[in-house]
């Protein structure tokens, strides 16, 4: 027994056997369980449209699920591309479908168009995001998330006749990694059968010349092997959309009516509308969303992971940890969001310093100017008080020397010329000059003590008033007249 | 043919000259004499067609005028032409038709709009019909005028993708670059894609966005009062088929019983020449049996007038500013009242210039005290 054990526990799996039934028991009814679960669930299909503006997505749409899609009409002056995602919920029998279209509007209008794939790139990422952000979650419900993965993309193709646009190129190759593509010929009542037939082989070579992986309809399951292998040789299916309905026969038909005959929709001769129904919604419609969760989003997680900095497990290294390298990382941007913040704060720092000292110089300069302008005006000043100085005592001894030489000349009747000048601001009237002139001295009496004002000559209007006295008169000269009141002031 | 009657009837026959014998001058018959020397000298006519790849030019070109123009030709693939130049390529034949000689070029624009990135693609073709009229403008100047080449394009078909709504930024861009210069007639390519109500509506849009947009495309000419009702009728149908839905084929099918140019479907024929089914025949009709005239005539008169005009005046401005250049070609000095404007323009000039200068010192000054 211990030997037994040991080796079931050294050995990894050992083979598992195949029995057989003794009898019934039942769990074939596994996939009706299964399918009854999902049909409760419901289901989700997303669809994305890629094709120039007017080429006729939105009228494929409708006649692909008989319905009318309300979708306005687009212009072909849009500035960029840009994705119109929109859901609707149909029903048929009691089967449930979330139908999500998402159209790619202002595609291939633009002069330039070299970024014209990057919207779509970036939506379809941006799903995948959203679905691996839910599914990293620590509380989630899977079961429950509206999945809005893109499960195919219905490539539309211009009907030229001779072969694929640069664009297409292009596009079909940033998009073949990330979502299954079907490209579709659109308006096909415009080629005739042999050049569609060429124009079908030309464009299935370019795409395989330039690697561009189109999906392709599964043929391993036997029971839809063969149809699936027959359809992909018809690839790329030659469509025409159609909502209006003629009729033809006696019967009423989805079709167009030309000029010069019908082109019927559902008729296989002319066109491969009914191929495309088949693959994409009847047979296929499950497949797709499985490799969309299988290869396409298991290749996103991965690489979006691979950057994240997780691995898988090696052979010698410890199993990795989610836990842990998320803590890691944790730190790691916790870091060098602090790094940053200190280096903000330094930066401010330095701002501040450098604004502190520019201001101090300011303060500096203008205190010198100030200073210097004081200087300036102190030096003035003292200039002004020194001229000043002189002249008072040029005056005073001026005056001196008059005193002095008028106390020694006592006995000359002459008495010293004071001379002043008196300038009124008034012109001197006629009558003013004769009041004063008339006035005898001791009427016109200044404030002088000292007395005998003579009057040397007659005053007349606007001329100088020449008055003696024997001694220095006051300031300010004050002279009373009977009439009149004037003050003068001291001029010398 | 209606339209070649109406020519011949122009023409004065010698019955005339019974009405009235001795006042009879005899310039009646200078039609006649016009007619003769037109026929010895021959025409000419230069066509572009111009248009995405895949749109039918080449086809078209083939059913209008009934000879295969592009023997070899090498078509890319979509990988090359991820960022393809345009170039320009020239076809000329000589085609007779009752003694009448016609030296017929078409000038082709492959790799137009093919590139993932289309700015400026007009480019070249803007610089060729500015070349040819250049040489024309040397050549009208030079000193010996006998055989001068007329290369000017004189009509521009542009093909409009029946798969859109309207116009797109690459057509408008490309005819508003051309309408100055060449006369532009748009159609619509490869309309057997659209059923009659959607031919209509599209080009009921395609002329609002002509006219939103302001561009000048060819306009047919008013017919005169005193044509018959039957012409003025169909002049009226032409003008309201602008722009027109073309479908062109190299194939001759069998329908009804009868060989036709048409297209074969599994659902029916389409006739190139039936007008129920395009306006085929109203194109050709306008292009070569009544209005390629006149195509060359407001090549001649309107546009070549505006480019040798827009020359001159660059090239005297050019010349007032620097004396020393000599002229290549011979023009007569500019009126007066011209330069003395100039002059005192420039003189304002000066003085604002100098003003300006003060003020700046000025400013200096200020900023230093």
């Amino acid at each position: 027994m211990a030997a037994t054990d040991l080796e079931r526990f050294s050995n990894a799996e050992p083979e598992p056997r195949s029995l057989s039934l003794g009898g019934h028991v039942g769990f074939d009814s596994l996939p009706d369980q299964l399918v009854s679960k999902s049909v409760t669930q419901g289901f989700s299909f997303n669809i994305l449209c890629v094709g120039e503006t007017g080429i006729g997505k939105s009228t494929l749409m409708n006649t692909l699920f008989n319905t009318t899609f309300e979708t306005e009409e687009a212009s072909h002056h849009e500035e960029c591309v840009r994705l119109r995602p929109q859901t609707y919920d149909l029903q048929e029998s009691n089967v449930q479908l979330k139908l999500t279209i998402v159209d790619a509007v202002g595609f291939g209008d633009q002069i330039n168009k070299d970024e014209s794939y990057r919207p779509i790139v970036d939506y379809i990422d941006a799903q995948f995001e959203n679905y691996l952000q839910e599914e990293l979650k620590i509380r989630r419900s899977l079961f429950d998330y509206h999945d809005t993965r893109i499960h195919v993309c219905l490539y539309f193709i211009t009907p030229t006749g001779h072969s694929l646009k640069s664009l297409d190129l292009v596009t079909m190759k940033k998009l073949d990694s990330k979502v299954n593509i079907i490209p579709i010929i659109a308006k096909a009542d415009t080629i005739s059968k042999s050049e569609l037939h060429k124009f079908k082989i030309k464009i299935m070579g370019e795409l395989v010349s330039n690697g561009v992986q189109i999906y392709q309809f599964p043929t391993d399951d036997e029971a839809v092997a063969e149809i699936n292998a027959v359809m992909n040789a018809h690839l790329p299916f030659a469509v025409v959309g159609s909502t209006e309905e003629v009729k033809v026969g006696n019967k009423l038909v989805r079709a167009r009516q030309y000029p010069w005959g019908v082109v019927q929709v559902e008729n296989e001769n002319h066109c491969d509308f009914v191929k495309l129904r088949e693959m994409l919604i009847r047979v296929n419609m499950e497949d797709l969303r499985e490799q969309t969760h299988s290869r396409h989003y298991e290749l996103y997680r991965r690489c979006k992971l691979e950057e994240m900095g997780f691995q898988d497990s090696d052979g010698d290294s410890q199993p990795f940890s989610l836990q842990e390298t998320y803590e890691a990382k944790r730190k790691e941007f916790l870091s060098e969001l602090q790094r940053k913040e200190e280096e903000m704060r330094q930066m401010f720092v330095n701002k501040v310093k450098e604004t502190e000292l520019e201001l101090k110089e300011k303060e500096r300069e203008l205190h010198e100017k100030f200073e210097h302008l004081k200087r300036l005006h102190q030096e003035e000043k003292r200039k002004v008080e020194e001229k000043r100085r002189e002249l008072e005592e040029e005056t005073n001894a001026f005056n001196r020397r008059k005193a002095a030489a008028s106390e020694e000349g006592q006995g000359q009747e002459e008495s010293q010329w004071l001379v002043f000048h008196l300038q009124c601001h008034y012109s001197l009237t006629e009558q003013f000059c004769a009041a004063l002139a008339e006035a005898p001295a001791g009427d016109a009496r200044p404030n002088c003590s000292a007395s005998r004002w003579q009057l040397m000559q007659r005053p007349r209007c606007g001329h100088v008033v020449w008055y003696t006295c024997c001694r220095t008169p006051p300031t300010p000269l004050h002279f009373n007249f009977s009439n009149l009141e004037l003050n003068f002031n001291n001029n010398f | 043919m209606s339209t070649g009657l109406r020519y011949k009837s122009k023409l004065a026959t010698p019955e005339d000259k019974q009405d009235v014998d001795k006042q009879y001058v005899g310039f009646a018959t200078l039609p006649n004499q016009v007619h003769r020397k037109s026929v010895k000298k021959g025409f000419d006519f230069t066509l572009m067609v111009a248009g995405e790849s895949g749109l039918g030019k080449s086809t078209l070109v083939h059913s209008l005028f009934l000879t295969d123009l592009y023997k070899e030709r090498k078509l890319l693939s979509a990988e090359e032409r991820i960022s393809q130049t345009v170039e320009i390529l020239k076809h000329t034949v000589d085609i007779e038709e009752k003694g009448v000689k016609l030296k017929l070029t078409i000038v082709d624009t492959p790799g137009f709009g093919d590139a993932v990135n289309n700015s400026e693609c007009w480019k070249p073709i803007t610089d060729y019909v500015d070349q040819q009229f250049e040489q024309y403008f040397r050549d009208e100047s030079g000193l010996n005028r006998k055989n001068i080449q007329d290369n000017r394009v004189h009509c521009c078909l542009y093909f409009i993708s029946p798969f859109g709504h309207g116009l797109r930024p690459v057509d408008v861009g490309f005819m508003k670059a051309l309408h100055e210069k060449v006369n532009i007639v748009p159609l619509i390519a490869k309309a057997d894609c659209l059923v009659p109500g959607e031919i209509r509506k599209l080009k009921e849009r395609i002329r609002e966005e002509i006219d939103k947009f302001g561009i000048h495309v060819y306009q047919f000419p008013e017919c005169d009062s005193d044509e018959d009702e039957d012409f003025k009728q169909q002049d009226r149908e032409l003008k309201e088929s602008a722009p027109f839905a073309v479908i062109g084929s190299n194939t001759v099918v069998e329908a009804k019983g009868q060989r036709v140019r048409g297209r074969l479907y599994p659902w029916g024929i389409v006739e190139v020449e039936n007008q129920a089914h395009c306006d085929f025949v109203k194109l050709r009709n306008m292009l070569i049996r009544t209005h390629m005239h006149d195509l060359k005539d407001v090549t001649c008169d309107v546009h070549y007038e505006n480019y040798r005009a827009h020359c001159i005046q660059q090239m005297t401005s050019k010349l007032t500013q620097d004396s020393r250049m000599e002229s290549p070609i011979p023009i007569l000095p500019l009126p007066t009242p011209d330069a003395e404007t100039e002059k005192l323009i420039r003189m304002k000039d000066e003085e604002l210039r100098r003003m300006q200068e003060m003020l700046q010192k000025m400013k200096q000054q200020m900023q230093d005290q």
